[in-house]
């Protein structure tokens, strides 16, 4: 474990600065990844440099996550990896042992998983997981660790460091764990972050931090190889863009470029799937305009009263009106813990009241009047995602069903809802018609809300 | 921690109860079963009502009889001539030795056959599948039987019988460890296995961590989580077997002293191996239950 990485790099080449910065962190050409018979990555070829943000979107099973954990020698057990060209900070890595891979790992590239509840060691405090990257690369001698790991929670924006590095990630935030699984990546201060989703499963407030502080390691001068099946999340960060289909490239250029202009038609499709305010009023999957009849404002079908609901002494609904009309749809947008669940139940009639009155119009039956819509699409790719909000649109124009559509997704809710009911710990803060409550919020958490959403305007 | 202990106390006084209701509720009389198949004089007969108060009201009987076990009195063996608590203490001795014994070898031998198979390749796993299967399914008798047979009565490396030296510990420490260490091994592998699959693994790796270091530092925990969790099964199998084994190999011990005490229907005896045994189970599943809150911080809250 004596080579570093830096010594292998060869600068001295031309003697000059520019040339430094022309030699790729990581490039490989014609990469196959294989498991047993199946090809997942068909000949690939993409190359990083220093202080670069190069992003793979793609859909699940296209392979993107088999590249990215190559690119780390950990494509998998049972995986065979070929490549006309593999380097890794200028060193050909097909010849890599496994000590030469472990040397590099943490210290050359850092790893940052989606959801950290279970990416970081559940068991193990937060800092027994960012101290172990020290103590592998022997980075920081061990009586400064301790300091170190302070310091790194610090950098990630994590307050009150020496409480947070002695708790395990369960006792943490969604937000505050996954800074702690980039301070664990960056520890060892690697010239290269790989992010493979790092920020599905958060909520859209605290997304946007992440990619902020993604965005700040960048600007302090490391690569970035951001792994999404969200354009819109890698929009705002990306320099490059590699679009990637069941194994292969479909597309890549500049981020602006592939995002204004996209050539090919896989790339056009997961763009105008991706629910917004552009979409409201059209088929997600082929663009084309659907027909929906009118809500019906005189044909009540669901009220809720306020609704309230606590566990133990904590209010998870407070004082929550809302009323939905035939052929209606309702969005309910919030951040996880804003009681949007319990509002669900509760207007289903699985849980009673603590106070107010639910009341419906008919009974539901085997074609119900009331749909209620809990997060349907959160765990979905981009194109079943347009698929299942199609299908609940042509329920809806078909049958006059009126929905109670909940998401912590506000582009999703801006493409279904004809109003919104914007939650905050329990309480409605905002409601109206979604465009206006969208395009002109005037509670100031609607507008922290509005402001988060990632785009792919350009 | 405070309810843990409560459910401890509540299940030794039931076992107490439990033990006092055979011996009110056995077909008979209470003074006959008492003496049981020993001697019976007079003298004997009077002893007996005296110390069991057989001739005051019931509800006195048993009151006087539990607070007599609080005080760690556990009344006396009429065919033996000898107080219970004196009978048992000469005979623990070799019995935790055994046990004590035959739990180290299961645990040891399940940690080595888990950390050496884990993720190994298919003949590995299959060999050590197939002997956990043949330990746990073959009855302990017959596993000490076999082993008597090879290493004493063939290659004469161990004594036949007794509890003399170390030499004679092995052979039943082995007969009690090898299903302990069968049902371990698998849950412990399946574990380690299951750990290395998940994203914080990969996460470790990415890290820079030798698999020897992920094991160690990371996935041993996440196993031996599954593991505590069969402590009931773990202290019934090692108290139950104690009796077989000791009583194949000839040691002394509590199984020997239960088995005469059976056969012989010696009642003060077995209600306090029957409470002894119950106090065994609590102690060890109390210690396991703490060991599950160590393992695991998500459970403390």
């Amino acid at each position: 474990m004596t080579t570093t990485h830096g010594e292998a790099v060869p600068t001295s080449a031309a003697g000059g600065g520019e040339n430094v910065s022309t030699v790729p962190l990581a490039a490989v050409a014609d990469l196959r990844v294989s498991f047993g018979g199946s090809e997942v990555v068909r000949g690939i070829s993409l190359s990083i440099a220093p202080g670069e943000c190069v992003a793979i979107v793609g859909e699940s099973g296209s392979g993107k996550s088999v590249t990215a954990r190559t690119l780390l020698g950990l494509a998998g057990p049972g995986s065979l990896v070929r490549a006309s060209r593999f380097t890794i900070a200028g060193r050909d890595a097909l010849g890599f042992g496994p000590r030469e891979w472990r040397a590099l790992r943490g210290r050359f590239a850092g790893l940052v998983l989606q959801d950290a509840l279970v990416s970081l060691d559940p068991l193990r405090t937060v800092g027994a997981e960012i101290a172990e990257v020290l103590a592998v690369h022997e980075v920081v001698p061990r009586p400064r660790r301790a300091d170190r790991v302070l310091e790194l929670l610090e950098s990630v924006g994590v307050p009150e460091p020496e409480l947070r590095a002695g708790q395990h990630p369960h006792e943490l935030s969604g937000g505050l764990r996954q800074r702690a699984l980039i301070a664990s990546a960056i520890a060892a201060d690697p010239e290269l972050i790989i992010a493979d989703e790092p920020t599905t499963a958060l909520d859209v407030t605290v997304q946007a931090q992440v990619l902020r502080l993604l965005a700040e390691r960048k600007a302090a001068g490391a690569a970035l190889l951001l792994i999404s099946h969200d354009l819109a999340v890698v929009a705002s960060i990306a320099d490059r863009i590699l679009v990637m289909r069941e194994g292969r490239i479909v597309e890549e250029g500049p981020a602006r470029h592939v995002l204004s202009t996209p050539a090919h038609p896989y790339t056009r499709a997961l763009l105008a799937a991706v629910p917004s305010a552009a979409s409201r009023g059209t088929r997600l999957a082929t663009g084309a305009r659907r027909i929906r009849s009118a809500p019906n404002p005189s044909a009540q079908v669901l009220a809720g009263t306020a609704l309230g609901h606590a566990y133990g002494p904590r209010r998870v609904v407070d004082d929550v009106s809302f009323t939905l009309h035939e052929g209606e749809t309702l969005g309910v947008v919030g951040e996880s813990g804003s009681g949007k669940t319990t509002l669900a139940r509760l207007a289903l009639g699985l849980l009673e009241p603590g106070h107010g009155r639910v009341a419906i119009a008919r009974a539901l039956g085997p074609r119900p009047d009331v749909l209620v819509c809990d997060e349907p699409v959160s765990a979905l790719d981009v194109s079943i995602q347009a698929q299942v909000l199609d299908l609940l649109a042509d329920l809806q124009a078909e049958y006059g069903t009126a929905m109670l559509f909940i998401s912590h997704d506000l582009g999703v809710v801006h493409h279904v809802a004809d109003r919104v009911l914007v939650m905050k710990d329990g309480r409605v803060v905002e409601e109206g018609d979604v465009e206006e409550v969208f395009t002109r919020p005037r509670h100031p958490y609607t507008q922290a809300l509005v402001a988060a959403v990632p785009t792919t305007a350009v | 921690m405070i309810r843990r202990l409560g459910a401890g106390l509540a299940v030794l006084w039931a076992a107490a109860t439990a033990a006092y209701a055979a011996l009110l509720l056995a077909p008979g009389d209470t003074v006959d079963i008492l003496v049981g198949d020993g001697p019976d004089t007079p003298e004997i007969r009077a002893d007996i009502i005296a110390d069991w108060g057989l001739d005051r009201p019931e509800i006195v009987q048993y009151l006087s009889y539990l607070w007599r076990l609080l005080h760690g009195d556990l009344g006396r063996s009429y065919q033996l001539q000898r107080g219970v608590g004196d009978v048992l203490a000469t005979q623990i001795g070799p019995t935790a030795q055994l046990t004590l014994a035959a739990a180290g070898t299961g645990v040891a031998l399940a940690g080595i056959i888990a950390l050496v198979t884990a993720g190994r390749g298919r003949w590995l796993r299959g060999a050590a599948s197939a002997a956990e299967l043949a330990s746990v399914s073959v009855p302990p008798f017959l596993i000490g039987i076999v082993l008597l047979s090879l290493f004493s009565f063939t290659l004469g490396w161990f004594p036949v019988s007794g509890a003399q030296g170390p030499g004679a510990l092995v052979l039943p420490a082995l007969a009690l460890g090898l299903p302990i260490a069968g049902v371990l091994g698998q849950v412990l592998r399946g574990g380690l296995e299951r750990a290395l699959e998940q994203p914080f693994a990969v996460t470790a790796r990415a890290r820079g961590l030798t698999e020897r270091a992920l094991v160690a530092r990371h996935a041993l925990r996440h196993a031996l989580i599954p593991a505590v969790t069969l402590a009931g099964w773990f202290t019934g199998t090692l108290l139950g077997g104690a009796v077989i084994t000791e009583v194949l190999f000839g040691r002394p011990g509590l199984g020997q002293v239960a088995m005469q005490a059976v056969t012989g229907r010696d009642m003060p005896v077995v209600m306090a191996v029957v409470l002894l045994s119950a106090l065994a189970y609590v102690t060890i599943s109390t210690l396991l239950d703490l060991a599950y809150r160590a393992i695991d911080p998500r459970i403390r809250g």
